[in-house]
C-alpha cells in the first residue's frame, strides 16, 4: 500500500500530476461535457443574419454593453417585467451570448418591444440624460456628427437630433453615425415577447 | 510523522549562498515592483469608472467609456496585481523551502516580460475596443490569453524543477498550493479559451466555471500557499495545524471547482448544474474555515507582538475576510438569496471583499513581512500602518456600499418599481464606493511608496573581503 499522505510531502511532481487529473475529471463533469451537449442540442438556426444588426451587435460586445446589461430573463416574478423568461435556444447563434451577470441598467433580452421608438433610442444613445434624466449611462457622442442646424437634412428618413441645451449648444444638432444606425438596428432585434 | 532518511539531493546539490539571496531579491522585487505599477493603473482604471457612475458625463472620450475600462480595470487589478505579485511571493517561498537557488533566474525573468507583454497588449487591445465580449476575466483576444499563459507555465515549470532538485527535506503545505495553481490556471486557460465555445449556450456553461475557478483554483491557492508560509515565519512560530492545511488543500480542490454556475442561477442551464453549484458552495466552507481558522489559531497567543507589526493586521484582516466573504459568497448562491441579490451591485461588493479584502490584504502583509527580509531592507522605517488604515477603511466603504445598495436595488425590482427607481437609490451609495475607491487609491501609493524603501541596500565597500557565513539552520 503506497504510503499517500508520504508521497504528497516527497513529491510535488505526484502534486501536479493528481491535481491535474482531479481538476480534469471534474472540469470535464461540470464545464466541458455540459457545454459540449447542450451545444450538440441547440443547433445552429439557418437564419440570414443582416448584415447592419451584425455590425450593430458587435458594437454592443466592443462598448462592453454587456456589463451593464443582461440579456436573460429568469423565470420568477422579479423579471415579469422583461418578458419571456430565457430559453436554451435563445442562445444558439450568439457569438458570444450575452446573458450577463449585472444589471446597473435594465434587462435588454426584450428591448425592441420595450422600446420601439428609433428616435429616442438614437437620442438616448447620444445621451442619455436627454431622454431619462437620471439615466448613469454612458453617452456616445462619437457616434453622431454635429452640424449646425442650418444644414441640416430634411425629409422623412433623416434623423436630426435636436436634444437642445445643455446637451448640444444652441443651434447645433446630431447627426447619427452608420455606427449608431447599426447599434439601434441590433437593439430594435432583441425581442423575447 | 515523517522519517528523516536523508535527501539523496542534499548531498549533490550546495545550499543556498549570499549571491543567491541577492539573485532572488531581484528576481522578487521586479515581480513585486510590477504588481505595485498594475496596481497603481488598475486603481486608476477604477476610481475613472466609479466616478463615471456619479458624474456620467464628465469624461465623454471613447477610450475611457465605462464599458471599456472595466475589463481594463479588471485585469490590471487579477492579473498584473495579484497574479504577478503572488507569484513573485512564491518565487520567494519556493527559494526559502528548497533552500537552494531558484532552477533558473532568467526563466523568471522572461516570465515576468511576458506577463508584463501580455498585460500592455490587453491594455492597447481593450481601449481600443478589441474584446471577446463581456465575458468576465477572459476579454482578452486569445493570443494575448497565450502570452499570458506562457509566462505563467514558465513560472510553474521552474518552480517545479526547483522544488523537485530541492535542498530540504520534505514538500511544504506552502508548496503543495503554489504547484496546484501553477497547474491548475493553464488548464483553465485552455478550457476557457477553447474557440468551439466561442458561442453558443457552452460558452454560458464555461464562463459561468472560469470566472469563478480563476478565483478558486489561481488567486486562491496562491494567496493561502505564501501565507502558510509567511504567517509562521513572521511570527516566528509553527503554524497552529499542519493537518488543517492538508484537509484545506484538497478540499478547496474538490469543491472549488463545482460551483461556478452560481453566477447563472434561474438562467436556462440545466438546473442539476445549478443545484451541484449551491451545493457544493457550502461545502466550501470546509477548506475555508480550515484555512482562516489555521491563520487565526497560529496569531493567537501572539497578539501582544501582533500589535507592533502592522504587516500581521494585514494578514489577520485577510484572514478574517477569507472566512466572512467566503460565507457571504455561499448564502449569495442559494435560490432564495438570488432573487434579491442576483445582479445588483452586492455581487460588485462580494468581488472586491474576495479580491481586496481576502487575497490583496493577505498579500500586502505577505511583502511587508517577506521583502524586507531578503533585500536587507529590514531596518528601513515603512509607512505600513498608514497604508492598513487606508487600505481597511477604504476596503469598508467599499463593500458596505455595494452591499447596501445591492439589497436596496432588490428590493426595488420585487416591489415592481420602475427600474429607473433602483438607480436613484444607488446614486448616494455610487458615491460612498467612489469615496472608498480613493482611499484605497491613496493606500496605494504609500504602498509604492513602501516598496521602494524596501529596495535591496547597497553592498558596503570594504578593503578585505569578508569570511563567508554559513547560512544559519532553518
Amino acid at each position: 500500500m503506497i504510503d499517500l499522505n508520504a508521497l504528497f510531502h516527497r513529491s510535488p511532481v505526484a502534486i501536479v500530476v493528481i491535481g491535474a487529473a482531479v481538476f480534469g475529471v471534474l472540469s470535464f463533469l461540470v464545464a466541458l461535457r455540459p457545454a459540449i451537449e447542450l451545444d450538440a442540442s441547440t443547433p445552429l438556426s439557418l437564419r440570414a443574419q443582416d448584415v447592419a444588426v451584425a455590425r450593430g451587435r458587435a458594437l454592443y460586445v466592443a462598448e462592453g454593453c454587456g456589463y451593464c446589461h443582461s440579456q436573460l430573463v429568469r423565470p420568477i416574478f422579479v423579471d415579469a417585467a422583461y418578458g419571456r423568461p430565457s430559453e436554451i435556444t435563445d442562445y444558439a447563434d450568439a457569438a458570444p451570448p450575452l446573458a450577463g451577470t449585472e444589471r446597473t441598467g435594465p434587462d435588454l433580452a426584450n428591448a425592441g418591444v420595450r422600446q420601439p421608438s428609433v428616435m429616442w433610442n438614437l437620442l438616448h444613445l447620444f445621451n442619455p440624460r436627454s431622454m431619462v434624466p437620471d439615466s448613469v449611462m454612458p453617452g456616445f457622442p462619437w457616434y453622431f456628427e454635429i452640424i449646425d442646424r442650418a444644414q441640416a437634412p430634411t425629409g422623412p428618413n433623416a434623423y436630426v437630433l435636436a436634444p437642445g441645451e445643455p446637451f448640444l449648444p444652441r443651434g447645433k444638432v446630431a447627426l447619427p453615425r452608420r455606427e449608431a444606425l447599426d447599434l439601434v438596428d441590433y437593439l430594435q432585434t432583441l425581442k423575447q415577447e | 510523522m515523517f522519517s528523516a532518511t536523508t535527501n539523496m539531493n542534499q548531498a549533490r546539490r550546495p545550499a543556498a549562498s549570499a549571491d543567491d539571496d541577492r539573485a532572488t531579491a531581484g528576481v522578487v522585487y521586479g515581480y513585486t515592483w510590477s504588481a505595485a505599477i498594475w496596481l497603481l493603473i488598475g486603481s486608476a482604471y477604477g476610481m475613472i469608472a466609479a466616478i463615471e457612475l456619479v458624474w456620467p458625463d464628465l469624461l465623454p472620450y471613447e477610450w475611457l467609456s465605462f464599458g471599456r475600462i472595466r475589463p481594463i480595470h479588471t485585469a490590471s487589478v487579477l492579473f498584473g496585481w495579484l497574479s504577478i505579485g503572488l507569484t513573485g511571493i512564491a518565487y520567494l517561498v519556493v527559494y526559502r523551502t528548497a533552500r537552494r537557488a531558484l532552477f533558473s533566474v532568467a526563466l523568471a525573468e522572461i516570465g515576468l516580460g511576458l506577463l508584463n507583454l501580455a498585460l500592455i497588449a490587453g491594455l492597447i487591445t481593450l481601449t481600443i475596443g478589441m474584446t471577446r465580449g463581456p465575458v468576465e476575466y477572459r476579454e482578452w483576444m486569445t493570443p494575448i490569453a497565450a502570452v499570458f499563459a506562457a509566462g505563467s507555465l514558465l513560472n510553474g515549470f521552474n518552480i517545479l524543477v526547483t522544488l523537485v532538485w530541492r535542498h530540504s527535506d520534505e514538500l511544504y503545505i506552502a508548496d503543495w498550493f503554489i504547484l496546484g495553481a501553477f497547474v491548475w490556471l493553464p488548464i483553465l486557460y485552455v478550457i476557457g479559451y477553447l474557440p468551439q465555445f466561442d458561442r453558443g449556450i457552452g460558452n454560458v456553461v464555461i464562463q459561468g466555471y472560469y470566472m469563478h475557478v480563476v478565483l478558486g483554483l489561481w488567486f486562491t491557492p496562491l494567496v493561502l500557499g505564501i501565507t502558510y508560509w509567511a504567517l509562521p515565519r513572521m511570527l516566528a512560530k509553527p503554524i497552529y495545524s499542519y493537518a488543517l492545511g492538508v484537509l484545506a488543500f484538497w478540499s478547496n480542490l474538490v469543491f472549488y471547482p463545482l460551483i461556478g454556475a452560481h453566477h447563472f442561477v434561474f438562467s436556462p442551464l440545466p438546473w442539476w448544474l445549478q443545484t451541484t453549484a449551491i451545493a457544493t458552495g457550502i461545502g466550501m466552507m470546509i477548506p475555508v474555515v480550515a484555512s482562516s481558522g489555521n491563520f487565526l489559531l497560529t496569531m493567537n497567543g501572539s497578539w501582544r507582538m501582533i500589535r507592533r507589526e502592522p504587516a500581521v493586521w494585514f494578514i489577520a484582516v485577510g484572514a478574517a475576510c477569507y472566512l466572512l466573504v467566503s460565507l457571504q459568497g455561499s448564502l449569495q448562491s442559494f435560490r432564495s438569496a438570488n432573487v434579491l441579490l442576483h445582479f445588483t451591485n452586492h455581487t460588485v461588493g462580494h468581488a472586491h471583499f474576495a479580491a481586496y479584502g481576502f487575497v490583496s490584504f493577505l498579500l500586502f502583509g505577505a511583502i511587508y513581512g517577506l521583502v524586507p527580509r531578503i533585500t536587507g531592507a529590514l531596518d528601513r522605517t515603512l509607512h505600513v500602518r498608514l497604508h492598513f488604515w487606508l487600505a481597511l477603511v477604504g476596503m469598508a466603504l467599499y463593500v458596505v456600499a455595494m452591499v447596501v445598495s445591492g439589497v436596496l436595488q432588490g428590493l426595488i425590482w420585487m416591489d415592481g418599481r420602475p427600474f429607473i427607481d433602483s438607480v436613484i437609490a444607488n446614486k448616494p451609495w455610487y458615491m460612498l464606493r467612489a469615496g472608498g475607491g480613493g482611499l484605497m487609491t491613496l493606500g496605494h501609493v504609500v504602498f509604492a511608496w513602501n516598496l521602494w524603501l524596501m529596495r535591496s541596500q547597497p553592498r558596503r565597500r570594504t578593503f578585505a573581503v569578508p569570511a563567508p557565513v554559513p547560512e544559519p539552520a532553518r
